[in-house]
């Protein structure tokens, strides 16, 4: 997979001018942790299949077991790469976001097409002094999700995306 | 007094019509219980000997412990109540069109106060059921931009349903800053209220059913197509004949799918088991009903351009028209399956705000803006739906190149080298295109597929959003996937297989487009605002003006529909319960 040696081109495009932002290096835990406590939790009830039942599991169910613990540990393997792949942009008109590695996924939105900012903090996330920033449009498709901002930056970019909002605001 | 006009009632018809549905309960349970008195009316004896009296019978209980009576007495009370809870829902559902918002109020209890801002209103629609049409009576319905939210007046008369539609767009347009007496110059409905029956343009003078006038404009009202009048006389009018909607319906997908699965479920009937047999029903209950739809949906219809915005009605039984003011089209999809193509027809389809996820899917029949026709007839179609493209010979040329055309003919930008792994056939067609980039009706064009043909026009204006994406597949290929995000709706704005450096010019491309053609309204809209503070201020300098909601007092009131008394009812505080 090329994943791993970015050419020139992708780190440059779309952005000839500004640096993306990233998100939250602490993200990294909070993301780590959504992987690790469900394989936790699939080894654990393996293991109890095992230390209980009374003859050995057929090696289809230890197959599906390995490799769901498999899936799950190399997504988490992944976790940096992935919240690294996070970023944003403030253009002077648009906001620009982009993540996934598998699946990329760049957006451009114009300001004037938000209708609203919402920041929300899990348990989690609080426990990291992080907060997630969500960008919503009159379309459900656009998707524009921040996750593991620190959160006064969080609320700085909230204030921001709402006062560009307000001066380009444009009709439905 | 304030500036505000009156609150209206609805037509004194319409609980009858709303509480439909418990009359015909209350029949059914009376007729029920009364089977075999009627039986007995008109059948010898000696069959209901045979089959020996019935011990559950209610009347007969009634009748043996005396209590016939009181049974009648409760019935009329329940009754009596039954009306006056109608009249006094009645008396209290009113509705009133101000500068502002279309606004209806209704219950006793618990009050509910709806209310549509001006320039949230995405359509006006005025529906008739076959019971309603029959009484004269309409429904009319205000369409908002939220999920679900709507304002809904049911029922009026006829007449008056219309004037109040002429009387929410006319608010509209100035709402947006268009010229009024451009508006007033083409309405021939509510500018001549004396007139008593809006004819479909056949002179009123001549009655060669020769009832009397009642019932005449009664019988003139149910076949009315609700056409506007300068539309007719512009000929600028696309209607669909009934052989061709037929011929349609026989060719499309909806009948082939279930046809095939009926030859299927036979053929495996005969050969393995009969049980097969059993998918038939279903295969004809969804062909026919599919089918059915269709027909009523594309029954009559007829699209025009009026002067408010654009109006498209059918109908068989029940009618519906719909009419949406001008720049309220997101997305416009033309589409031809492949039994169409022989004779050329092709659908569209239109994306407007305000659906619900069931009225948004593709089997949906209310984002239909033309069942079928020939290409002149989408040309045509979206000339009216998008004002500014189309109209000139070139514009036509590229909209015509757009729907025959493939690959990168006609400017189009086509799909890459590889792109047949995830287009499969439907790679030679594919192309994405920003046409008029220049302006401000600048479009993004896509056409795509390969059995059902399609082509999608999106105004620039209307975008919500821009994404470059590059699922695992794509990527190994070195393609890329653009996609426009329009609100919920029918048609998906997107071109597949891209080879990706073009695919990146064209993100930039389009997203510097959305900034600047966007802006240029966003300005538009402020100096709009402002203006009409400044005019506010200056007639009413007293006044607390907010910029961002004034109104302009200044211009005339629409006149009152003509109702006998139109009070607000005051003696219930409008806080209470209130949901706007």
């Amino acid at each position: 997979m090329s994943e791993n040696q970015p050419d020139v081109q992708e780190s440059t495009w779309p952005n000839q001018v500004h640096e993306w932002q990233r998100v939250s290096t602490k993200y990294v835990w909070a993301d780590l942790a959504l992987n690790l406590i469900p394989t936790l939790i699939v080894v654990t009830v393996f293991v109890l299949i095992v230390l209980f039942a009374d003859e050995k599991p057929p090696p289809l169910v230890i197959a599906i077991f390995a490799a769901v613990t498999l899936g799950l540990l190399l997504s988490a393997a992944f976790a940096f790469r992935r919240v690294r792949a996070i970023g944003y942009i403030l253009r002077e008109d648009d906001l620009l976001f982009r993540k996934g590695i598998m699946f990329e996924r760049v957006v451009a939105v114009p300001y004037g097409r938000l209708q609203l900012v919402d920041v929300t903090r899990g348990p989690l996330l609080r426990a990291l002094g992080l907060a997630s920033l969500k960008f919503v449009t009159a379309s459900a498709a656009t998707g524009v999700n921040l996750p593991g901002l620190p959160r006064e930056e969080a609320e700085l970019l909230r204030d921001r995306l709402v006062e560009l909002a307000e001066t380009r605001r444009s009709g439905l | 007094m304030t500036s505000d006009p009156l609150w209206e009632r609805l037509h004194p018809l319409s609980p009858l019509l709303r509480g439909g549905l418990a009359i015909l309960v209350i029949g059914g349970i009376l007729l029920a219980n009364f089977r075999d008195r009627i039986l007995e009316l008109f059948v010898a004896e000696q069959y209901l000997g045979a089959m020996g009296p019935n011990e559950g019978d209610l009347i007969d209980i009634l009748v043996e412990q005396r209590l016939i009576l009181v049974a009648l007495g409760v019935a009329l009370g329940i009754i009596v109540i039954i009306i006056f809870f109608s009249w006094l829902s009645w008396r209290f559902h009113t509705y009133r069109i101000t500068d502002e918002a279309v606004e209806a109020r209704s219950g006793v209890l618990f009050r509910q106060h709806r209310r549509a801002p001006l320039e949230r209103i995405q359509s006006v629609n005025l529906q008739r059921p076959l019971l309603a049409r029959i009484l004269g009576l309409t429904q009319v319905e205000v369409q908002t931009a939220g999920q679900g939210g709507k304002v809904t007046l049911s029922y009026l008369g006829y007449r008056v349903a219309k004037e109040v539609r002429e009387r929410i767009l006319r608010s509209v347009a100035r709402r947006r800053g268009e010229s009024v007496a451009h508006t007033q110059e083409h309405d021939g409905t509510s500018v001549m209220p004396a007139v008593p029956a809006v004819s479909g343009g056949t002179p009123f003078e001549a009655s060669p059913t020769g009832l009397p006038s009642r019932l005449d404009e009664r019988a003139r009202e149910f076949v009315d197509l609700d056409i506007d009048q300068a539309a007719r006389a512009s000929g600028s009018l696309v209607s669909v004949p009934i052989g061709r909607l037929l011929g349609s319906i026989a060719l499309s997908w909806d009948i082939w799918i279930p046809v095939l699965l009926l030859v299927a479920s036979t053929v495996s009937a005969l050969i393995w088991n009969p049980f097969f047999l059993a998918m038939i029903i279903p295969a004809v209950l969804i062909a026919v009903g599919t089918s059915y739809s269709s027909f009523n949906k594309g029954f009559r219809f007829t699209l025009s351009r009026s002067s408010d915005g654009v109006r498209v009605g059918s109908g068989l039984t029940a009618t519906h028209t719909e009419t949406i003011p001008f720049g309220r089209i997101h997305a416009i999809e033309a589409r031809q399956p492949l039994g169409w193509r022989p004779f050329g027809w092709w659908r569209v389809r239109v994306t407007t705000a305000g659906y619900g996820a069931a009225e948004a899917g593709q089997n949906s029949l209310r984002n239909v803006m033309l069942p079928v026709g020939h290409i002149d007839d989408v040309l045509r179609v979206i000339e009216t739906l998008l004002p500014g493209v189309g109209d000139e010979p070139d514009e036509l040329e590229s909209l015509r190149s757009g729907l025959l055309g493939a690959g990168s003919a006609g400017g189009f930008l086509g799909a890459g080298p590889r792109a047949a792994w995830v287009l499969w056939l439907g790679k030679r067609r594919a192309g994405l295109r920003l046409e008029d980039e220049a302006s401000e009706n600048a479009t993004l064009r896509v056409r795509r597929g390969w059995l059902t043909r399609s082509f999608v026009v999106m105004p620039i204006l209307r975008a919500q959003s821009i994404q470059f994406s590059r699922p695992l597949v794509q990527r190994f290929i070195g393609l890329a996937t653009l996609q426009a995000h329009t609100v919920l709706g029918p048609v998906q704005v997107v071109m597949r297989g891209i080879e990706v450096d073009q695919a990146r010019a064209a993100f930039d491309t389009i997203s510097r487009a959305m900034v600047r053609v966007q802006g240029g309204e966003a300005v538009r809209i402020r100096a709009e605002r402002a203006k009409r503070a400044e005019r506010a201020e200056r007639v009413a300098p007293v006044e607390l003006v907010d910029p961002a909601t004034s109104v302009d007092r200044t211009m005339p009131l629409v006149q009152a529909v003509p109702f006998a008394e139109a009070e607000p009812p005051a003696h219930i505080p409008p806080a209470l319960g209130e949901q706007t």
